[in-house]
């Protein structure tokens, strides 16, 4: 029997006189095996190419969920962006326009800040020497 | 259809909610009332302020740039009609509950209740409120920006010896 490496290496003339050699029996069942194995070779490939449209559904209807649970925290982050924006535009507006005056308003701010924790402290300080003497009295 | 355009009215109210509740919102929502005297001073004006050199106010020289400096704003509402007091009251109690501020410091002097609070970390402070709540009447500070927490001990500290 010849290997496929030598069939190949053979000349046209070569492959002719093989072909007319009727010493060679050809299969009886040669013909009906060769449109066997097309026919198996085609449904092959039939149930892949089903396979793969079957299989395409399910992949779109998971993108689906995936693009729809996506959706919804997009759109609400998008709302409350939104929402933040408008708000942050509506800034107020400067009570001064003079830079002396606001200073002015601001030092008197931290005057009045100062004042309100003096008096505080005051108290505690008054309030001392009492805490010290039940301290000591605890002692 | 109708359920997201509820979702939608419902996180617009929320965002509205949100911003209510912080010390801007409390202040456009009562700085137009003829009950209330606003005051609001931005980033930009502390920006323009930081080049005013030191003056003499009051009691004394007070040097207030490395404070002003860091500031990003200051609201100050001030209010003597009672419901309006109370309406503001209402809302910056809400304000102080819902973010994590630091009560520092609460007076009680004839029948007035100060109270200060601070928000940020051990060594700065991203918001400082004071309030000061009489029978009718209600005053807000509030100075948002990065300060040094022991800048404005110091700078206090000093407006308290300038004033004795």
């Amino acid at each position: 029997m010849k290997r496929l490496e030598d069939i190949e290496r053979l000349s046209a003339l070569d492959l002719d006189r093989i072909a007319s050699d009727e010493s060679i029996k050809v299969p009886a069942t040669l013909k009906r095996d060769i449109a066997i194995t097309a026919r198996a070779l085609e449904m092959a490939s039939k149930e892949e190419e089903e396979t793969v449209v079957e299989a395409k559904p399910a992949t779109r209807t998971r993108y689906r969920k995936i693009l729809r649970m996506i959706s919804y925290p997009a759109a609400a982050i998008a709302v409350i962006t939104i929402g933040l924006n408008l708000s942050f535009h509506d800034a107020p507006q400067d009570t001064f326009e003079d830079p002396m005056l606001a200073y002015v308003q601001m030092e008197q701010v931290l005057g009045f800040i100062s004042e309100k924790m003096n008096a505080g402290m005051d108290i505690a300080n008054a309030a001392e020497p009492v805490l010290e003497k039940t301290i000591n009295a605890l002692k | 259809m109708k359920r997201i355009t509820l979702l939608v009215a419902a996180l617009f109210m929320l965002t509205a909610n949100i911003c209510a509740q912080d010390s801007k919102g409390i202040y456009n929502k009562y700085s137009d009332n003829d009950e209330v005297s606003a005051v609001y001073i931005s980033a930009a004006m502390f920006k323009l302020m930081g080049k005013v050199p030191n003056m003499d106010v009051g009691n004394g020289s007070m040097n207030i740039g490395a404070i002003i400096k860091n500031l990003d704003c200051m609201y100050i509402l001030d209010c003597d009609d009672p419901d309006v007091s109370a309406n503001i009251k209402s809302d910056v109690n809400k304000y102080i509950s819902k973010y994590k501020f630091e009560l520092l410091m609460e007076i009680k002097d004839r029948g007035e209740v100060v109270r200060i609070y601070t928000a940020g970390s051990e060594k700065t402070v991203t918001q400082f409120v004071m309030t000061a709540a009489e029978a009718d009447a209600y005053t807000l500070i509030c100075l948002d920006g990065t300060m040094s927490r022991a800048d404005l001990e110091k700078m206090i500290a000093k407006a308290t010896q300038d004033m004795e």
